[in-house]
């Protein structure tokens, strides 16, 4: 087994001056990316979860507090500059906002050439075009309609989709797609979904799918890590885990996403506690110990002043939460 | 669907639009961003606005609300609160109306509030200027009543917008939308920032507050799920003009319209009724550039089912309804196939 992409128990603390508050953005993560089983790895959580901060960890754009980041092994900050060309090569990124990522002085083309230039992909110039049309075909794009336009003359869906076409080009081993979705109409949702898929199925590329929609994490991924304020409350494979949802939180999570079925109202009886301290202010302080989702838990004890650890309820399934402390820790 | 109104007898619709058309003129010539919009709400009923961006839905909230902005206008039609036409009120009139008949519960809420004002002073606002009898601590009387319908605690009036959370700012407006009880609440995309833990706490606190009212909701969105949980009856928006009405079940399991067909296909779910995980739908094509719309109907490029007539003619809301859901309500499309 050879990782692509190793975080090992990485934690990451904002605001650590003198004066400034200091809040625990991610505590104590730890996944895997393997080179060998390339899957679709969802991370699931509300704003304030930790998923963009593991996006940025994995990506190298900023440094653990704690633990350690490693590309093929070895930690990304003691990369040479030929093993930071291939990780730049190798992993890759498609943003939320397809709106923001484009220079609106350059035709969409320069967003294309750009990488193909820097990482010496084509000999000449019609080679060039032809890898970019080739690659827009292959997201469903034709290329005639896209090539030699502006950024505004794009619709969003189709902006989102010359980035997939973009983080395809590289010919990369993961791609960490971060809320690709969460801007683009429900009509184009489905079409760049499939296209992640195809990326994996198709040219085995491992994608780590940031999401705050547990429907699209549930219908294209295959493992899925629940967020909560920097820790992770559940994880395992998508399908026990939205079905038979085990830590509190995912259940209250699935229990709350509105169904397109009028038989099937917002589940009754389930109890929904606010938090004593709305925002996450206080637990996401660096001095608190306990599990962060005690002061909305209906099943809180007096043991969950201390945080849990993670329970293997499953052989592919830990739950950390202190109703599972009958099963082995990890 | 004024028709409908008409046929319930004694009951009169809180709100009843009747062929709206908002236009935008521009140097490239006059885009219609709404085009003979025609619906009704009954009081204490909801009914949703669907519909991709683009498609007219915000347009036809802010034009309820007067609060189109030049190069836009409104070119025709009717909102009638209570026998007044919204539309054809005075500026001066229109402010009256607004929060005593009609109010908006706006989208995004951190943009809505004023960062530099208490809560409590920008909920005084909008009754002091419908009614400057009150004195301060009467003032300060309703606004803790006011917080505490929505579900605030009275110390939430002494504080500044960036110190709520996303969930508790989106009170806030409920509590200023609900201030002068208004017959109509204008809810746009009301916790599209929100996860949906809280979603579901906001809509569930509105629901109440609506019921308290007797109120009739329009909700505007995208997501079909919530609108599920939320509306009785549910308008369908492309490119402008409003392709199908129905109720809620109506258009959820009998869609006639070919685009509202797709729409509730392409629902990721975590239903498993007909389909295996993962079997995604897309609606293929792009929605039209409203510079320039497909001729006939707007949706004919997009279209399984587009026959010959389509890119020649122009279909209209006609009802659609099933016998064996008749009883339900009147469920009406505007396609040719029909």
């Amino acid at each position: 087994m050879s990782s692509l992409i190793e975080l090992k128990n990485t934690s990451k603390i904002f605001g650590t001056g003198w004066f400034s508050r200091k809040t625990v953005a991610l505590r104590d993560f730890s996944i895997s990316v393997n080179e060998d089983e390339p899957a679709i790895t969802a991370l699931v959580g509300e704003s304030g979860s930790g998923k963009t901060t593991i996006a940025r960890l994995i990506l190298g754009i900023i440094p653990p507090t704690t633990g350690e980041v490693l590309y093929r092994g070895k930690a990304v900050a003691q990369l040479s500059r030929a093993e930071r060309r291939q990780f730049r090569r190798d992993v890759q990124v498609i943003f939320q906002d397809p709106f923001e990522v484009y220079n609106p002085f350059y035709k969409v083309d320069h967003a294309l050439h750009l990488p193909v230039r820097k990482a010496g992909l084509a000999s000449s110039r019609d080679e060039a075009v032809e890898i970019i049309e080739t690659t827009l075909r292959q997201v469903g794009l034709n290329p005639r309609d896209t090539l030699g336009r502006y950024p505004h003359q794009l619709s969003g869906g189709q902006r989102q989709r010359v980035m997939v076409a973009r983080a395809l080009l590289l010919n990369p081993k993961l791609i960490v797609a971060d809320e690709p979705v969460s801007m683009v109409d429900a009509s184009l949702r489905a079409t760049i979904l499939e296209n992640l898929r195809l990326l994996n199925t198709e040219f085995g590329i491992s994608i780590i799918y940031i999401t705050h929609d547990l429907t699209t994490a549930y219908e294209i991924s295959e493992k899925i890590v629940v967020l909560y304020r920097g820790v992770v409350a559940e994880q395992g494979d998508v399908v026990p885990v939205v079905e038979e949802p085990e830590h509190p939180y995912t259940q209250l999570l699935i229990g709350s996403i509105p169904m397109p079925d009028p038989d099937q109202k917002w589940q009754q009886g389930l109890e929904v506690v606010s938090p004593t301290t709305d925002g996450a202010d206080d637990t996401m302080n660096a001095e608190y110990t306990g599990c962060q989702f005690a002061d909305r838990c209906p099943h809180a004890m007096d043991i969950c002043q201390v945080a849990a650890p993670l329970y293997q309820t499953a052989p592919n399934r830990v739950v950390s939460c202190h109703l599972y402390r009958e099963t082995a820790v990890v | 669907m004024s028709a409908e109104t008409h046929a319930n007898g004694g009951h009169s619709a809180a709100l009843d639009v009747n062929d709206l058309g908002v236009s935008y003129y521009t140097s490239s010539g006059e885009i219609k961003a709404a085009d003979g919009v025609s619906f009704s709400i009954m009081p204490g009923k909801r009914m949703g606005l669907v519909g991709e961006s683009g498609s007219g839905k915000t347009t036809t909230a802010l034009a309820l609300m007067r609060l189109i902005k030049p190069p836009g206008r409104i070119t025709k039609g009717s909102a009638v609160i209570d026998g007044i036409d919204l539309l054809s009120l005075s500026e001066e009139e229109m402010r009256t109306a607004k929060l005593s008949q009609i109010a908006l519960v706006p989208q995004g809420a951190m943009n809505s509030l004023n960062p530099v004002a208490k809560v409590k002073n920008q909920i005084i606002d909008g009754l002091r200027d419908h009614d400057a009898q009150h004195s301060a601590s009467q003032y300060r009387e309703l606004v803790t009543e006011l917080l505490d319908k929505v579900g605030l605690n009275r110390q939430v009036g002494d504080m500044y917008p960036h110190e709520l959370s996303g969930g508790m700012k989106q009170r806030v407006t409920i509590a200023i939308a609900i201030s002068m009880g208004p017959k109509v609440i204008i809810a746009d995309e009301p916790t599209s920032a929100l996860d949906v833990v809280v979603q579901r706490q906001i809509m569930e606190t509105l629901a109440e507050l609506q019921d308290e009212l007797a109120a009739a909701i329009l909700l505007i969105g995208h997501d079909i799920g919530l609108m599920a949980q939320f509306v009785d009856t549910l308008g369908v928006m492309y490119a402008g003009r409003l392709v199908e009405t129905g109720t809620l079940r109506q258009l959820l399991s009998e869609p006639k319209h070919p685009y509202t067909q797709m729409l509730i296909d392409s629902l990721p779910s975590l239903e498993r009724k007909d389909r295996k995980r993962g079997d995604l739908r897309g609606i293929p094509g792009t929605a039209p550039s409203l510079y320039a719309l497909p001729s006939g109907c707007p949706f004919h490029p997009r279209c399984p089912q587009a026959m010959d007539i389509c890119p020649s003619e122009e279909p209209l809301l006609k009802v659609v309804n099933d016998d064996h859901v008749a009883n339900q309500g009147e469920q009406q499309a505007a396609c040719l196939l029909y």
